[in-house]
């Protein structure tokens, strides 16, 4: 009868750690998502080329886009992101910051995290990320990445070729 | 369980923010309802012969007394602020348990029952936007009111901020206000409206004076714009 009490309560026990782990697990979870480079959108500067869903910039001068990310209902902020792209400007880097907006009464509210850039900058570099960390928001605000793209130089192109966005949930 | 215990978890942190604040008051109500010391004497000694001269070392006394309620006044402010801070954090943890509850599609703590996110109507999305910014306004102000100030830092943060909005890219912004103390700055702008007010965002994000994250919320009809620019290696409180 005893041994009967003590396996009840060992297999409760073992039954609560698992649930607590299972809870903990979906209380920290986050929701990433991967998008083509192709997604981004121009604002400003030359018209942008397409090369395999990665955009590049074969202007003479610097491209300007932005690149939505999908804000799901969930909870608002992001948790974290990357951005991959290829630098080959000898002197001017891809650089890009990471925001949030929401559009209030005649005006708006905005987030953002610091610009980062590529280190890169030749004919071979390799694909470099750059990453971010997280960023308030709030329920209905958007998340985009915001980026410059140098021109070409010597011929070469220089390329944004993915991001994620993920958010927390 | 785990939610239950993470949704209780605000409210013990409520509690102790209130404990923590009632405890500063009781203790500086106390400090201060002491009666002064030096200043009974001097009272006393003054009524029994008015017609005496003020000697020096009256006035040394003066210049302590001066000194004791120059001091006193400062601790006053800080506690002050520490109080703003810790109510606007205590609005804080309020305000993440309701949108909590009511993202989980769960009763509020108040006994009603709270619509889904996804089943809210625009307006009602929109009053919730809106106090989701308020709250996040009252975070930054608060923390903000309680930091110290890191003169070192303080002044290289205002030089740099008058460098980068006299500049030619920040042409249209113009800084009314800075105020900044050890991690965090309080920036006041105008803009004139030579530039949109999306544009004029776009240039805060891309001149900032150092790297750090931002928050701005602009009125594009007074032209009037707050910005909170966290110190370079530190965020923003969320």
């Amino acid at each position: 009868m005893k041994h009967h009490y003590l396996s009840t309560a060992l297999k409760m026990f073992v039954a609560a750690i698992c649930l607590t782990a299972i809870g903990t697990s979906q209380a920290h979870a986050s929701d990433g998502k991967v998008y083509p480079g192709s997604m981004c959108v121009r604002w400003s500067g030359p018209t942008p080329t397409y090369n395999n869903s990665a955009i590049g910039n074969s202007g003479s001068t610097t491209l300007y886009v932005d690149c939505p990310a999908v804000h799901d209902s969930i909870a608002f902020g992001i948790n974290n992101g990357w951005v991959k792209g290829v630098d080959r400007h000898f002197a001017s880097p891809i650089t890009c910051s990471l925001l949030s907006l929401y559009p209030s009464g005649t005006g708006f509210a905005g987030w953002w995290t610091s610009p980062k850039s590529t280190t890169g900058g030749s004919a071979t570099s390799p694909v470099e990320t750059l990453t971010f960390g997280s960023l308030s928001s709030h329920s209905t605000a958007h998340y985009y990445y915001s980026c410059q793209i140098p021109p070409t130089y010597a011929g070469y192109i220089s390329y944004l070729m993915t991001y994620k966005v993920d958010e927390n949930e | 369980m785990v939610r239950k215990a993470k949704s209780l978890f605000p409210v013990g942190l409520g509690f102790s923010l209130v404990l923590v604040s009632i405890s500063a008051t009781a203790l500086w109500v106390h400090r201060h309802s002491e009666p002064s010391h030096t200043s009974t004497i001097r009272a006393t000694h003054q009524s029994q012969d008015p017609a005496k001269r003020i000697t020096p070392e009256d006035v040394a006394a003066l210049k302590v007394e001066i000194a004791r309620l120059k001091d006193d006044k400062s601790k006053f402010e800080r506690l002050s602020r520490e109080m703003t801070a810790l109510r606007s954090q205590l609005t804080q943890v309020e305000q993440e348990q309701k949108l909590r509850s009511q993202e989980e599609g769960l009763p509020h703590s108040t006994g009603e029952t709270e619509a889904n996110p996804a089943t809210l109507t625009p307006e009602e999305e929109q009053t919730r936007a809106e106090a989701q910014i308020q709250t996040q306004v009252a975070l930054l102000e608060g923390t903000l009111l309680a930091e110290k100030l890191d003169s070192a830092w303080v002044n290289a943060a205002q030089l740099a901020l008058n460098t980068t909005f006299h500049s030619e890219t920040m042409a249209g912004v113009q800084l009314m206000k800075a105020d900044c103390r050890t991690t965090l700055c309080r920036l006041e702008l105008f803009l004139d409206g030579s530039t949109a007010p999306e544009d004029s965002f776009r240039k805060l994000v891309h001149a900032s004076p150092w790297e750090g994250q931002g928050f701005v919320q602009i009125d594009g009809e007074s032209g009037k714009a707050v910005v909170y620019l966290s110190r370079e290696g530190y965020s923003l409180p969320q």
